[in-house]
């Protein structure tokens, strides 16, 4: 069941309790009260109807039995006569019970009168047949005759009836009020969830996948607390699978790069080696055969000694020492092969000391070197620098060859990432250069960070910390 | 009669799909980029196109555009595996894919299938007055049919598609026979000489000493 | 939808829940008429009448009842008393009183020799529903005058006037007296305050009568009269 049919059918109900209960209990306190004004009333009435058959038992000084009946049917037909159409119901019983006179109505009974004589001059009853309700009254009558006792009715069925008619005009009342109520209650709930509602729906469709769906506010303070914190968790989902995504999709590339690399050597590798093994070749090919094979198994070597740096490198934790960045350069350059395609022109700081780890900060130069080169520089020179930077240094390599677009700088440094593949492949590069370049930067607690410009040129920085007590 | 472009990068690789190719008698036209292919492709016609995927310059799939309206057929060269790789190169309408590292026959096979499919050539191998059928597993001799069993008709492709090249006998052996097969010199010796009596191929079929056999070279006039 | 068909249950309850408590107050007045009829409640004093208990001891209904009540069966003429019968008469009541210790041994010894003596003066009276009876003795500067009234309807003397006295209070004798009339059961009879001096006065607001004691050395002076008392 919906939170709003709930608190609908949940208002609706104490509605109904406390109007149900409410209207009893004022109409039963109404018949009450009706009955208390009927009693003070009729004992009054009692009391003088009392008064005058005692002054009339007394007149006519009745001293037996037979003597006050007949006077109480001369009263009788006197007071009938007097009052005319109002009757008045009573009757007169001796000290034996015998009914000396009774005006009575049939369903006040005869025990029902013996009742009443029993509980005395200082009580009254009730009794009822059918729909006939009567108010009964005893009293003794002194004065004359020993024993003998008056007893009055008196009909309370108006009140009943009145009552009645309060409670058919009550039920009236409260049913319309309750549907107007229900009326209201669904509308103001539907109201107040109405929010809520949006929230389910903007949940469920986050279920099925729209997770850039939002709720907006609606001006009720909870609710839109709520809201924003719902949005708040849409946000964090959203970006957290966003870069899940994004791992992701790393991940595939890289699986499909190396799968690629690792792939194309091994196709030359067996495809010439079945060449071989399959029957005797012209010698040329034979030796063209074990050319590739040789080639092609160096290319593999290589690319699982990069691989393996790299992993390496992704656990390993380094010593940091003093180093003067002169030093790496130099190393840097000797380390080039004897056909290096580009110069070295070094603008370095001779006061330059890093804190750095020197094979691996040497290495990561050379293979920004090699990359530089392979862009093919249009002055044909690498550039490698040295300047203060802050309390550190940054070292740059920069090359004014053909550079990179904007979008492809994220992604340089993901292994098997080349820019340009046959350029690359060529200058026997495994894919996993500025890979290596970055780990190491890493590990210097430092980052690469890359100003490029297609057709212009690349620059490549790094910061490192001052060497120097 | 075109001949074959092979597209691919990597060197080594093109020119062993042309070594492979050539032995069954398809010429081949390498090319190492994508560009380089687009323009062989817009001058000259070919009866099939094998085209590497990861190509430097332009991407395998964006040169299909360039191949469709020529109508020729296309093989996609890959070293991937991922699914949707495939689906997407049939989609682009090549013909079949072939997944490196790849075997020489799978490679034939391939080749053969495509071109008989596209109706681009006749695949019927032939020698002197023999014709074979490679798809049908069928030989003729002058138009006769030559009842040959499955391992007599596999030897006979293995020195179809070697001719002039000395085959090894642990080659053949391994190829008719399989891996894990261990019949001996004497079977492979068998088999032989029964395809030479129903070819009547006896001076044809050369045997090299201790290395193995080697079916001859038809003399061009 | 599904969801809906299992809400709609509970609904349905709910709402048969109101459709039944709507007949609660029809429901509510049904229970309260069976505890009515059953109700037997105590009935509201009428302003004016008589307390039941004060009613039912004809002295006192009479007294408020009575006063034009005349006997039909009594003689309208009295005949002419015997002063010996009229004696005895007399000794009766006072006896009474003096068992209830209305009066003490010695003035009911006193008031003996009184009516040892033949009265010097003797009468009865009726008024309709008193009759009186007065004896009176001349001495030599003194006169003992004996005054009697009783209700003609109950025979219950209701006024003494005795030449004896001194002996005991006000209260005691009318605590006396009341007992010998039956009254000292409404047990709500209460000093009231009155001006003349000698005299005590009880007031019982269910009788709604007074009586009243004016004692000296010699004489005593008891009466029961209705209302309150008014000096």
């Amino acid at each position: 069941m919906t939170f709003s049919r709930k608190l609908t059918l949940g208002i609706l109900l104490l509605l109904c309790l406390t109007l149900s209960f409410g209207g009893g209990w004022t109409i039963d306190r109404n018949l009450d009260f009706a009955l208390q004004r009927a009693q003070t009333q009729n004992a009054a009435l009692h009391q003088r109807e009392r008064s005058a058959l005692e002054q009339a038992l007394r007149t006519d000084g009745a001293r037996d039995t037979v003597a006050a009946a007949r006077s109480v049917l001369d009263y009788a037909a006197e007071l009938q006569s007097a009052v005319g159409a109002q009757p008045f119901y009573f009757s007169v019983l001796d000290e034996q019970g015998t009914t000396l006179y009774s005006s009575l109505p049939a369903a006040v009974r005869y025990a029902v009168q013996q009742a009443a004589i029993a509980a005395g001059p200082r009580r009254l009853s009730y009794t009822a047949e059918g729909s006939a309700r009567y108010m009964l009254l005893a009293s003794p009558l002194q004065g004359s005759l020993d024993g003998l006792w008056l007893v009055s009715a008196y009909d309370v069925a108006p009140l009943y009836a009145e009552r009645d008619r309060q409670l058919r005009q009550y039920f009236l009342l409260e049913t319309s009020a309750l549907v107007l109520a229900g009326a209201a209650a669904a509308l103001f709930s539907r109201r107040m969830t109405r929010p809520l509602r949006a929230l389910q729906t903007a949940a469920r469709s986050m279920a099925e996948g729209a997770y850039d769906r939002r709720v907006l506010p609606c001006g009720q303070r909870e609710f839109d607390a709520l809201g924003q914190d719902f949005n708040q968790m849409a946000d964090a989902v959203e970006s957290r699978m966003e870069a899940l995504r994004q791992e992701s999709a790393r991940q595939s590339r890289f699986v499909a790069a190396f799968t690629h690399e690792l792939k194309t050597p091994m196709t030359s590798i067996l495809g010439y080696a079945d060449l071989l093994r399959m029957g005797e070749q012209p010698a040329e090919r034979r030796r063209q055969a074990a050319d590739y094979i040789y080639h092609e198994a160096g290319r593999l070597e290589t690319l699982s000694r990069s691989l393996l740096q790299l992993l390496g490198l992704e656990q390993e934790q380094i010593t940091l020492a003093p180093v003067a960045v002169r030093l790496v350069f130099g190393d840097v350059r000797r380390s080039l092969p004897e056909d290096f395609p580009a110069t070295i022109c070094t603008d370095c700081d001779p006061q330059a000391v890093v804190l750095a780890q020197r094979s691996l900060l040497g290495d990561l130069v050379r293979n920004l070197v090699l990359n530089a080169a392979n862009a093919g520089p249009k002055d044909g020179a690498v550039h490698l620098g040295c300047r203060r930077q802050g309390d550190g240094w940054e070292l740059t390599v920069s090359d004014t060859g053909c550079g990179m677009a904007a979008q492809e700088l994220p992604r340089i440094t993901e292994p098997f990432y080349m820019v340009d593949k046959s350029r690359a492949r060529r200058a026997g590069g495994s894919g996993l250069g500025l890979s290596l370049c970055a780990e190491i930067a890493r590990l210097h607690g430092s980052t690469l960070t890359f100003v490029s410009e297609p057709g212009r040129g690349t620059t490549v920085g790094l910061c490192l910390k001052e060497g120097r007590e | 009669m075109y001949p074959v472009l092979v597209v691919d990068d990597e060197a080594p690789i093109a020119e062993l799909i042309s070594i492979t190719l050539s032995q069954i008698g398809l010429p081949c036209v390498q090319a190492h980029s994508g560009s380089e292919a687009a323009d062989l492709i817009e001058t000259r016609k070919f009866d099939l196109i094998l085209l590497d995927v990861m190509l430097p310059d332009v991407d395998g799939f964006e040169l299909m555009d360039y191949i469709r309206p020529t109508g020729t057929p296309v093989i996609f060269l890959t070293a991937r595996t991922a699914v949707d790789d495939r689906v997407r190169g049939l989609k682009l309408g090549a013909y079949d894919y072939i997944v490196k590292p790849f075997a020489a026959p799978e490679l034939l096979a391939r080749v053969e299938g495509v071109l008989r499919h596209a109706g681009r050539r006749d695949t019927k191998l032939r020698a002197w007055d023999v014709v074979v059928d490679p798809e049908a597993r069928t030989a003729a001799k002058n138009g006769v049919p030559v009842p040959l069993t499955p391992h007599e008709f596999d030897l006979l492709l293995a020195l179809l598609h070697n001719r002039g090249i000395t085959l090894y006998r642990s080659a053949l052996l391994e190829l008719v026979w399989g891996m894990d097969a261990e019949p001996s010199n004497r079977t492979l010796d068998i088999h032989m000489s029964r395809l030479r009596r129903k070819l009547g191929w006896d001076d044809r079929i050369r045997t090299v000493p201790r290395v193995g056999y080697m079916l001859e070279e038809e003399e061009t006039p | 939808m599904r969801r809906d068909k299992q809400g709609i249950l509970p609904t349905v309850g709910a709402l048969l829940v109101c459709a039944a408590l709507l007949g609660g107050p029809a429901l509510w007045a049904r229970l309260g008429d069976a505890r009515r009829t059953q109700l037997v409640t105590a009935r509201p004093v009428t302003a004016g009448a008589l307390d039941e208990d004060a009613r039912a001891i004809p002295v006192l209904y009479e007294l408020h009842a009575g006063s034009t009540c005349t006997d039909p069966d009594a003689p309208a003429e009295l005949p002419e008393p015997d002063p010996a019968e009229l004696c005895a008469e007399a000794a009766e009541p006072l006896a009474a009183l003096a068992e209830a210790g209305a009066i003490s041994d010695r003035e009911k010894a006193g008031l003996d020799a009184l009516l040892a003596r033949t009265p010097d003066q003797y009468s009865r009276g009726a008024d309709g529903s008193q009759q009186t009876l007065s004896l009176l003795w001349f001495g030599e500067n003194t006169t003992a005058g004996l005054y009697l009234t009783r209700q003609a309807a109950t025979g219950v003397y209701v006024f003494y006037s005795l030449p004896v006295g001194g002996d005991l209070d006000g209260e005691t004798r009318l605590r006396a007296w009341l007992a010998l009339l039956g009254m000292d059961g409404l047990g709500d009879w209460e000093p009231a305050d009155t001006d003349a001096p000698d005299t005590t006065a009880l007031y019982s607001a269910k009788a709604r009568a007074t009586v009243f004691c004016t004692s000296g050395e010699d004489w005593v002076y008891l009466e029961l009269r209705k209302g309150q008392p008014t000096f």
